[in-house]
């Protein structure tokens, strides 16, 4: 027979269940009324979130295009299950943040077909009209997110989405003509006032195209990746300020502008990083030698400059079979505490933290890119423990 | 601190600990090791640690094990401190990943007992207030729950079932998503 558990390790316990986990501590608190009580504890969900401080990624959106399917394929650790279901027909996801995921709908079937704003937790859907086309990049954010929101309840509430592209082309695209071009544009829309922004175009002198790769947001500004690492920084907030007072005389380039990839050898499969410790940096993937390299922007007087601060060799971390079927880069958690590596035999989670571990996340091979879906869901299901009356666990689903 | 090599014994010997377990075992440590645990640490900066320091709570048997424990991860943090923080050397990230490795190793093979030890040690990390063990010791006992289904776990852990039927149906009921 085993011995009893000691009242006193309970908690310690208690504590460590996984924050990626939703379904384990639903599970704990039908165990007996001890350990219900624990969970339902206010005190214990401080204690929890001094724990976990950062949101776990409870799975990752991938887009099968052939299948015209958008799928939110939960991580092979985690217990989360989307609401109400995992596949999207005839949308494909553009970005995911602050736990809310930007498709575009293209099923002429439904009423409207634009962009749709999905909270994957509580299940609603946000449609709206596109005003530059779909081919362009796009990020969702939270619209309280240059205020300092913790994103731990902000779920179904107010949101910005950004778009850039590179060319001439106004409100009718179609028309316009978009690809390598010196011209940059971009513009927001708000769902506080359900209109799109002023547009705002730059001259940036060097002809570049925008890759199909998640934007950053560091601070008030958004950073679009180009060819081979050149940035471009959308300073959407600032722009959101200035459209809010009287004088409304704009400059442009105050908005939108580049920011040079590093100098000497030609980066490829390059990702922007909002870098833990709140600044902005770069990944990128040398295929031939499966090194990964980590640049930081550091500011030198007024210049930036891009300083390469680690060096990770992913032959060493990574069960790579065949040496042709070489790893690339898929995806970056939005608070840079991981990137994520694609491989025939899955996808893995490199911690970009002090040890960099590798981890499997998902089985589905040779995935070109992927959106991972954070979520403070766990502590939202202990808060929700401690908040009603007679202590029973409520769940959305 | 002194240094632990060279011949200057006494500085050596200035930063030994005595600590005593309940059944009134002594072991000797070195103040390094001693003070992965906080509470020990407070103690000495307190100076209250002349004589030995008693803790009653802890049996010889745990308490050797546990200094295994803070013996390892004492050289652990040594090492740590020794070594540049920069990352930007790939041959140095090589020196770093072996190094954890073997600590992961450590701490994989430390976990190896039976459950009446693993909860002695997580009383014992918790009264000691020695972080990286407790984490471990709870993390363990957090990971074996991990997918079993609420009868299971009172089957692993010996845990009698006092919620009434309608609280259970309620839980069921509302969360049903979690268990399926």
């Amino acid at each position: 027979m085993a011995p009893p558990l000691p009242d006193d390790v309970i908690p310690g316990i208690l504590l460590r269940l996984s924050p990626d986990d939703p379904a384990g501590v639903v599970r704990a608190a039908a165990v007996c009324k001890a350990w219900r009580l624990i969970l339902a504890d206010p005190s214990f969900v401080a204690r929890y979130r001094a724990l976990h401080p950062s949101a776990p990624v409870l799975g990752f959106l991938h887009n099968q295009s052939l299948l015209h399917i958008s799928r939110l394929v939960p991580c092979t650790s985690s217990s989360f299950r989307p609401s109400p279901a995992a596949d999207h027909h005839m949308r494909h996801a553009h970005d995911c943040r602050h736990g809310r995921v930007l498709f575009y709908d293209y099923d002429y079937r439904r009423p409207t077909t634009g962009f749709a704003v999905w909270d994957p937790i509580a299940g609603d859907l946000h449609s709206f009209e596109p005003n530059i086309g779909a081919w362009t990049q796009q990020a969702v954010l939270c619209a309280a997110a240059a205020d300092g929101c913790d994103h731990r309840g902000c779920g179904g509430g107010p949101f910005i989405v950004a778009a850039a592209a590179m060319g001439f082309g106004g409100d009718d695209v179609t028309a316009g003509i978009l690809g390598k071009s010196s011209t940059a544009q971009a513009q927001f829309y708000s769902s506080e006032t359900g209109k799109w922004s002023i547009h705002i175009y730059t001259d940036v002198g060097t002809p570049f195209d925008l890759e199909d790769r998640p934007a950053a947001l560091v601070g008030d500004s958004l950073y679009f990746v180009g060819d081979s690492g050149i940035l471009l920084r959308y300073r959407y907030d600032l722009l959101r300020r200035r459209l809010g007072k009287k004088d409304r005389f704009i400059i442009d380039s105050d908005y939108l502008s580049v920011i040079k990839p590093p100098e000497g050898r030609r980066l490829g499969n390059v990702f922007v990083v909002a870098a833990e410790d709140g600044g902005l940096g770069l990944a990128n993937l040398y295929e031939e030698s499966s090194r990964l390299y980590l640049w930081a922007r550091e500011t030198v007087g007024d210049a930036g400059q891009w300083v390469r601060r680690r060096v990770i060799d992913l032959k060493t971390m990574l069960p790579i079979r065949r040496l042709e079927m070489r790893p690339c880069l898929c995806g970056v958690a939005e608070d840079g505490s991981a990137i994520f590596v694609s491989t025939e035999d899955g996808v893995f989670a490199i911690g970009l933290g002090s040890s960099s571990k590798a981890r499997k996340v998902s089985e589905v091979g040779n995935v070109n890119l992927m959106y991972p879906f954070m979520s403070f869901y766990t502590e939202s299901l202990l808060l929700k423990l401690a908040g009603s009356k007679n202590a029973a666990p409520v769940g959305d689903h | 601190m002194a240094s632990a090599g060279s011949g200057d014994e006494k500085a050596a010997a200035a930063a030994m600990i005595t600590l005593i377990s309940s059944d009134n075992e002594k072991f000797e440590v070195t103040e390094a090791t001693a003070t992965l645990s906080q509470t020990i640490r407070h103690m000495i900066e307190d100076g209250c640690t002349d004589g030995g320091v008693p803790l009653p709570n802890v049996t010889s048997k745990i308490l050797a094990r546990v200094i295994e424990y803070c013996k390892k991860h004492a050289t652990a943090a040594a090492g740590e401190e020794g070594s540049s923080s920069s990352f930007s050397d790939a041959a140095f990230l090589e020196v770093d990943r072996a190094f954890l490795e073997e600590l992961e190793e450590f701490d994989d093979a430390f976990l190896e007992v039976d459950r009446a030890t693993l909860f002695d040690l997580i009383l014992a990390a918790n009264y000691l207030d020695i972080k990286g063990l407790l984490n471990l010791t709870c993390q363990k006992v957090a990971d074996s729950v991990k997918g079993k289904t609420p009868e299971q776990i009172r089957e692993m852990y010996n845990i009698v079932n006092d919620l009434t039927p309608e609280e259970e149906a309620e839980i069921r009921r509302e969360t049903q998503w979690a268990f399926e």
